[in-house]
């Protein structure tokens, strides 16, 4: 059963290429650090 | 083919359900006895105070690390422990251990105690006791949260 | 093309989860709580205990003074934190999810951005919805099965424990049972797709956890032990595909999927051996059947063989070959104590580490026995290739060691400082007088002499020397005379000898208790860990609806057999390495 065709990003992933995807989960996971930082402490 | 495996799966989720409905709903949480079992008294902070007075042993049948952290002030520290038998009333003591030793006189007036209601140490060792042929076993129920409570000497 | 496809289903998705947050801050579902978080419910026994006998002696005293029965609150326990927590969360999404699934639902979606962004929501809260389901219900499910079971004497053994059937697991079969059995429905098709995404994320917080103190003694033994089965196996797979007769660019590319790490590195090296689509196809179908079986078939072994975490995860991190998969069996194997995960992942990044070199080679060995292959710029590859989001997990791991999140020198987020035990946990006169019998036990001649023997029998080391029996009895007077731990050296050398056959139980306890006080949970890196066990869940379903029949059906033939004996070269061989080599240490 094949996924239906995405002309945005892989069958893997809604980001265009790996890069980007790394990029914005680079930035994810330092809002949330710093988030829980500012938070927490 | 595809409409049987989903059939298949609904059912194996049903049946899941249905046998973890079933298991929660049978009590997780057991309390001892509200009367004392034979050949025991049940008694209250009031008369263990009366009895410790008179020289009573006052044993805490909790963990030595909880002894230590605080009890009944003039209790010894006989532990209930390892505590592997279910808490229920008829309870299998043979998979317990509780060392008698430390009180050697079966006639002497013993006082047992442990947590309060969901604890079962004290109630079953009050049980062991009297099997064992001590003659004068009394049990706390209602134990350290009580006594603390009533602001009674804690050391 | 439009992406939002309208449907209900994320606004029942949301009702869902605002009921069950209804359902838990009132209390309906409290006795099913009761069995499902069973742990924070004997806490609450406990603290109901004590609020049930002040409010009696409380009411006592009031009836016998005429006047009327007080009014006092139960303190809150953690039973009643851990629902809140399941409250707020079902509550901040449910809500959100009420309000963009009402918006789609009238909206008409136009072709650009917003509409592809709207399109993932879906798809992000079905496998959030599921999340919520496996964490909270599954997983203490099937915990309290397997207890119940071993208890009952049906099995000897809990199944759930050894089978690891936590969270992880669960989460990952409850995906590949989604995608195969049912099938994705389509408004949630854009959504799920963004499983890889959250767990790069949680891979770069797992940064966070990490202090040099640790790496510090880490770091050799893993760029060792990597480096010589990366090499090998790419090595013997190249080997075989040349034995085998395949084509130069599937074994390359196989090779580097094999050798380094799954389907990164498979990617990264295709342009440079110019392998075809079915090919990458190919390898990463093999990697992914294997990788499959390792995640379900390393944490049983590992558990089996009694393995400590430092041990699994050394063993996790060379032997599997994904990322997610090498997260999932770390996770599988210890779901609670994040250690092996952390362990695995080290291990796993120093992998990655290799790629630039393994690119290389395969560049060179690919040009070798391929005359004709067009030129490529091998400096571009390994720039445009290197996976991005390990370099945030180095920053995150940078900013943790110099003291950011944490104290640094900070061990899993606990720490130790004798300056910040609190008043009421210092020792009482009873434990010290209990310690106070044992120092002078263990200072008579039979003491020392038990002592001794004990010291040199359990080899008890404290930063590389061995601890003797005067240092011992230091430690203890220490303590006694400061009702408390010191320093951490001490701290770890009571730990030793309160294990001693024939040790007062009372003064056991009191070190115990004092060593326990004198440690110190970072709120900080709870939090992360707590951020970071979410991300894994919710990616590690994803993860598993990406495993369909049809990708399993893809690896077969050839390439199937030499990953097959590639891959078991390398389970079994990092195994037997790491049983001889690697001790819990730290």
């Amino acid at each position: 059963m094949d996924a239906p065709k995405f002309e945005r990003g892989t069958s893997l992933s809604i980001f265009v290429s790996d890069r980007r995807e790394d990029f914005t989960a680079l930035i994810f996971a330092f809002i949330i650090a710093f988030g829980v930082m500012l938070t927490t402490s | 083919m595809k409409s049987i495996k989903q059939l298949f799966f609904a059912l194996i989720t049903f049946g899941f359900m249905a046998a973890t409905g079933s298991s929660y709903a049978a009590d997780a949480h057991p309390e001892t006895p509200t009367a004392a079992p034979a050949g025991v008294k049940l008694v209250d902070a009031k008369q263990v105070q009366e009895l410790q007075a008179k020289g009573a042993t006052v044993v805490d049948t909790r963990k030595a690390s909880e002894f230590g952290e605080g009890s009944i002030k003039g209790s010894i520290s006989v532990p209930y422990d390892p505590e592997k038998s279910a808490k229920a009333a008829d309870f299998d003591a043979t998979q317990d251990k509780f060392d008698m030793s430390k009180l050697s006189d079966k006639n002497a007036v013993i006082v047992v105690f442990c947590n309060s209601g969901t604890c079962f140490k004290s109630y079953k060792a009050a049980v062991v006791l009297a099997k064992n042929g001590y003659k004068n076993v009394n049990w706390y129920r209602d134990g350290v949260p009580d006594w603390k409570a009533r602001k009674l000497p804690m050391e | 093309m439009i992406y939002t496809i309208k449907s209900p289903a994320l606004l029942i998705i949301g009702i869902l989860m605002l009921v069950w947050g209804g359902l838990n801050k009132s209390g309906t579902v409290d006795d099913m709580q009761s069995y499902l978080q069973k742990s924070s419910y004997s806490d609450h026994m406990k603290v109901k205990e004590k609020y049930d006998a002040e409010l009696r002696v409380a009411t006592e005293m009031a009836t016998a003074e005429g006047k009327p029965a007080p009014e006092i609150k139960m303190p809150a326990s953690k039973f009643d934190q851990a629902k809140a927590e399941q409250a707020k969360l079902s509550n901040y999404f449910g809500g959100a999810f009420v309000i963009i699934g009402l918006f789609t639902l009238v909206w008409t979606p136009k072709h650009g951005n917003l509409d592809y962004f709207v399109s993932v929501v879906p798809g992000v809260a079905y496998i959030l919805l599921i999340a919520f389901i496996v964490r909270w219900g599954l997983d203490p499910i099937f915990a309290n099965w397997g207890k119940a079971v071993k208890e009952a004497g049906i099995l000897s053994w809990d199944f759930a424990h050894i089978m690891n059937l936590n969270y992880v697991v669960l989460g990952i079969v409850i995906g590949m049972i989604v995608v195969n059995v049912f099938k994705i429905p389509a408004w949630a098709g854009n959504g799920v797709r963004t499983a890889r995404f959250f767990l790069k994320s949680g891979v770069i917080l797992l940064g966070t956890l990490y202090s040099a103190a640790e790496l510090a003694q880490l770091g050799g033994l893993s760029v060792i032990m990597i480096g010589i089965f990366v090499l090998g196996s790419v090595g013997i797979v190249l080997f075989m595909g040349k034995r085998m007769g395949i084509p130069n660019s599937m074994t390359a590319v196989l090779s580097a999927g094999m050798g380094v790490c799954g389907v990164s590195a498979t990617v990264a090296a295709s342009p440079v051996v110019q392998a075809k689509a079915e090919e990458i196809a190919y390898t990463i179908g093999t990697i992914l059947i294997f990788g499959v079986g390792c995640m379900f078939l390393f944490p049983t072994v590992g558990h089996i063989l009694n393995m400590g975490p430092v041990q699994f995860g050394a063993w996790a991190g060379t032997g599997i070959l994904n990322s997610a998969q090498v997260a999932g069996a770390a996770l599988a194997f210890d779901p609670h104590n994040i250690e092996t995960l952390k362990v695995a992942e080290i291990f796993n990044i120093t992998r990655v580490l290799f790629l630039p070199i393994i690119v290389l080679w395969l560049a060179a060995w690919y040009v070798k026995h391929e005359q004709g292959a067009a030129k490529v710029n091998l400096a571009q590859v390994v720039i445009a290739k290197f996976p991005v989001f390990v370099l945030g997990f180095i920053a995150m791991f940078a900013l943790s060691s110099i003291g950011t999140f944490a104290p640094a020198g900070h061990y899993q987020g606990k720490y130790f400082s004798s300056a910040e035990v609190k008043e009421d946990k210092l020792l009482k006169d009873k434990e010290a007088r209990a310690l106070d019998g044992e120092l002078t036990r263990l200072r008579g001649a039979e003491g020392t002499q038990a002592l001794g023997k004990y010291l040199a029998e359990k080899n008890v080391v404290l930063e590389g020397h061995k601890v003797t029996a005067d240092e011992a009895n230091q430690a203890l007077s220490d303590l006694i005379t400061n009702k408390k731990m010191t320093t951490r050296q001490q701290s770890n050398i009571l730990k030793s000898v309160a294990k001693m056959g024939g040790f007062d139980a009372v003064a056991k306890g009191s070190v115990e208790k004092a060593e326990k006080a004198a440690t110190h949970d970072s709120k900080t890196i709870k939090e992360y860990r707590n951020w970071i066990a979410w991300l894994f869940a919710f990616g590690l379903i994803g993860l598993g609806m990406q495993i369909t029949g049809k990708a399993l059906k893809q690896a077969g033939g050839a390439p199937l057999i030499i990953g097959g004996v590639v891959g078991t070269l390398k389970a079994v061989g990092s195994l037997i390495v790491v049983l001889l080599f690697v001790k819990e240490f730290i």
